[in-house]
């Protein structure tokens, strides 16, 4: 007999924790990505400066307009919860299709980890546990930006309520652990789900479970309160709506509010370890297997499993090399990993904008509101577009990922760099402007004035196309510019800034504040950015085909 | 964490599997009640054309692929139900193998010295061992993420011969080395051997399964229809008869039955 050591959870942690930073030490050696975090801050510094400056700084004289336009039109109000309320419930809803149909720790595990790992005498929950705690940097990054982004309203609810921060740091505790137990309830139900499906009736048993507490969840999810004993019982995410709401409608918290928002917190410090001990009983009882499945999904067929597999799409070539090359965009596109959550999500969002729009008249009559409102809403969507432009140019800013085989396909068929560029473009923008879309429904119904969809979708594309445009045109100069090493830093710090602050500059000024709109002018400035955006979008691709055509 | 576990007997093979059989979605049946018996300090070659059912049949060796029916056992102990004891006694090298790109390689060969807990003596006497046979002191520093495919697998290699674990399960180990990588493996199988480890070792390229291996097992379409060892084989071949010969007659006469 002998004593058989086998490495520790914390070993493991430590090893995930050293390939983080790793990654992130790697990271920061690249001008471009340096860059690209640079900028993004300094977008994001920029409307939180402008904010800061017109509720703070201007003058009253000044002010007045711009004073009225953030505050009385409910940017500071209930609209702007009932906002946030929408969204967070969006998120859950998503999240639990997300346990539905994928695999929560898809994005933390690594092809590597089969071979290495999953070989290893090691128990499940160490791999769980350690891959959940790499995960938690990345949520918590999220949290960061989230305070900073709410940090001027936190303030001006701190001068104008008296409102003590600590209630503002016991609600991001409340929402960060909201978050964690979410993500450990996901995994667990997707242990349950891989160790149920094998005896045949367990399966069907487990599978209807699974889909009425689906059914209960999104039901609780959309209802605010849950009636029990004849005493409303608002859930987590509503409880917290309704203190803010409160807040900002008369300026003092509801009765129930304070209470509320402690129990909340209370309830949930005893759910997490909770929680964790479910997460690690269920992931032992799936086994070292759980993760290969996890793994070998990610990669044949991205985290959501099962939908875009059964959509009958074939690849039948076109009539010219161009539209066979759209055509293999579009179902490779389709396929590939991580792919299935969007279109998912994308599903669920205009099930609740249907929803919504609905169920407008109820909301018009349940929160009648001022039509003064209607100023509020290009203010938010030029902050959205800001906010947005750089993460969508992000995105779209590795036209090549995953096919480098392509360049020679394409070179092969004599496809001239123009339709390439044409044709990335194309794929990249579908995805954006169906998500644009919803968002500009959510604006217009939640401001009560279903009018302002027209204005809300003239409007809202334009960062969509612009930042696509962008995306792409610098993408495509990767391939090209890692070959020619000096090139990176020299083409990206010049081009990058440069185009940003052209696409986002006009925008900004025209549409955050500094001239007070109407419904006519927000028109008008559709009319003229259209023009500009047009404009903008076939320069950026006509450099995107220049950069493919010194491709090697 | 420590637990008691017995000592493998040196007398159960290496690898013993009954009626493996593995059926993936869409009742594709990738291997069928196969049965292998391997015994201590050989190299053994599992040798079949493409979709015959050897990376599936070395990934359920391993743990990686629950098999439908049958059991698995590494030297001694049961795949299935002593999983965690067998894990410690077995290596695997799969066919296109990936790796930390955030890893450099000398923290690479750490990581697996710490997976397995590996005393810092051995692993200073073993690490230096294979970096310098594997030709990689150079490369000790680079992220494993910018090597070229051949040095990845050798670093690979070094890692898993760190372990230094009884059974060796190799995927096409020799597929993206250089001839003098390839030398240098076919080398190590032989020394390996006469230390007592066993290997396993996937491949279609039919000379090297004849150079290297002691004993063969030739399968397709997931069906065992050939073992033995390489003197065997060599008995067929008269006459002007190569070994591809019989081979590719081999799997001729077992398609033909199949079809039929």
């Amino acid at each position: 007999m002998r004593r058989l050591t086998t490495v520790s959870t914390w070993t493991l942690i430590r090893w995930e924790y050293h390939r983080l930073l790793n990654h992130i030490r790697r990271a920061f050696r690249q001008p471009a990505f340096l860059i690209v975090q640079i900028i993004s801050f300094a977008i994001v510094g920029l409307v939180l400066f402008l904010l800061w400056f017109m509720i703070f700084i201007l003058p009253e004289e000044m002010r007045a307009p711009l004073y009225w336009l953030f505050v009385d039109s409910g940017l500071l109000g209930p609209n702007s919860i009932l906002l946030v309320y929408a969204i967070i419930s969006l998120i859950a809803v998503q999240q639990i299709f997300k346990a539905l149909l994928g695999c929560p720790l898809a994005e933390e595990v690594e092809p590597a980890d089969i071979d290495m790992i999953l070989t290893a005498p090691l128990k499940a929950h160490s791999i769980f546990f350690a891959k959940y705690t790499r995960s938690i940097p990345r949520r918590l990054l999220f949290f960061v930006y989230a305070i900073i982004a709410f940090l001027p309203v936190m303030a001006f609810f701190s001068l104008a309520y008296e409102v003590p921060l600590a209630f503002f740091a016991i609600a991001i505790f409340v929402m960060f652990l909201l978050g964690e137990v979410g993500a450990l309830a996901t995994h667990s139900l997707y242990c349950i789900r891989k160790s149920a499906t094998k005896p045949r009736f367990f399966s069907r048993l487990f599978r209807l479970t699974f889909y009425l507490c689906l059914f209960f969840s999104t039901l609780i999810i959309l209802s605010p309160v849950v009636p029990v004993g004849g005493l409303g019982w608002p859930l987590p995410v509503f409880a917290l709506a309704y203190v803010l709401v409160a807040l900002c409608s008369n300026g003092q918290m509801a009765p129930y509010s304070p209470f509320a928002l402690n129990v909340i917190l209370v309830f949930l410090i005893i759910l997490y370890p909770v929680c964790l001990y479910v997460a690690r009983h269920v992931t032992n009882a799936a086994g070292p297997e759980l993760f290969e499945d996890v793994i070998t999904t990610t990669q044949r067929r991205g985290p959501a499993v099962g939908i875009l597999s059964r959509i009958g799409l074939s690849f039948q070539g076109a009539s010219s090399p161009f539209r066979t090359l759209i055509m293999k965009d579009i179902i490779t596109g389709l396929r590939k990993p991580g792919k299935a959550f969007y279109w998912a999500g994308i599903a669920v969002n205009y099930i609740i904008v249907v929803i919504l729009v609905l169920l407008s008249p109820v909301i018009q009559l349940v929160l009648p509101l001022p039509e003064d409102t209607y100023a509020f809403a290009p203010t938010l969507y030029s902050l959205l577009l800001i906010l947005i432009t750089p993460l969508l140019a992000i995105t779209a800013a590795d036209p090549f990922r995953g096919e480098h085989g392509s360049l020679y396909l394409i070179r092969l068929a004599r496809i001239t760099p123009i339709k390439v560029a044409i044709g990335k473009f194309l794929m990249f923008l579908v995805t954006p402007v169906l998500i644009a879309i919803p968002f500009a429904f959510y604006f217009a119904v939640i401001l009560g004035n279903l009018g302002l969809i027209l204005v809300a979708l003239a409007i809202l594309p334009h960062a969509v196309i612009l930042s696509t445009a962008m995306g792409i045109s610098l993408g495509s100069r990767y391939p090209y510019a890692t070959q020619t090493q000096t090139q990176i830093p020299v083409s990206l710090m010049i081009t990058y800034p440069v185009l940003s602050w052209i696409v986002i500059a006009p925008v900004a000024i025209l549409l955050l504040g500094f001239f007070q709109g109407g419904i006519a002018l927000m028109l008008v400035a559709s009319l003229f950015i259209s023009g500009y955006s047009v404009g903008q979008t076939l320069i950026l691709l006509g450099l995107a085909a220049r950069a493919y055509m010194h491709m090697e | 964490m420590c637990s008691t576990v017995k000592e493998p007997t040196e007398d159960s093979p290496a690898i013993e599997t009954f009626q493996l059989s593995k059926l993936y979605p869409h009742r594709v049946l990738a291997v069928n009640r196969l049965n292998l018996k391997i015994g201590r300090g050989v190299v053994h070659a599992l040798v079949g054309p493409n979709g015959a059912g050897k990376t599936t049949t070395m990934q359920m060796l391993v743990g990686l692929s629950r098999p439908i029916r049958g059991s698995i056992f590494i030297c001694g102990y049961d795949m299935l139900r002593e999983s965690w004891e067998a894990r410690q006694h077995i290596g695997f090298l799969p066919d296109s193998p990936s790796a930390y790109e955030s890893l450099r390689v000398e923290e690479f060969l750490r990581f697996v010295a710490s997976l397995y807990q590996i005393p810092e003596d051995v692993y200073e006497e073993r690490r230096s061992r294979f970096v310098e046979l594997f030709e990689i002191g150079s490369y000790t520093n680079k992220y494993m993420g910018a090597l070229s495919r051949g040095m990845l697998q050798r670093s690979l290699l070094c890692g898993l011969l760190i372990r230094k674990p009884t059974v060796l399960v190799m995927d096409e180990p020799h597929y993206s080395l250089d001839p003098e990588g390839g030398y240098v493996l076919k080398q190590l199988f032989r020394d390996l051997a006469k230390e007592g480890h066993t290997i396993l070792l996937s491949t279609h390229i039919l000379s090297v399964a004849e150079e290297v291996s002691q004993e063969f097992t030739i399968i397709s379409r997931g069906v065992k229809v050939a073992e033995g060892t390489v003197k065997d084989l060599r008995s067929h071949i008269e006459g002007g008869v190569t070994l591809e010969d019989y081979y590719i007659s081999i799997l001729r006469g077992r398609e033909k039955a199949d079809d039929s």
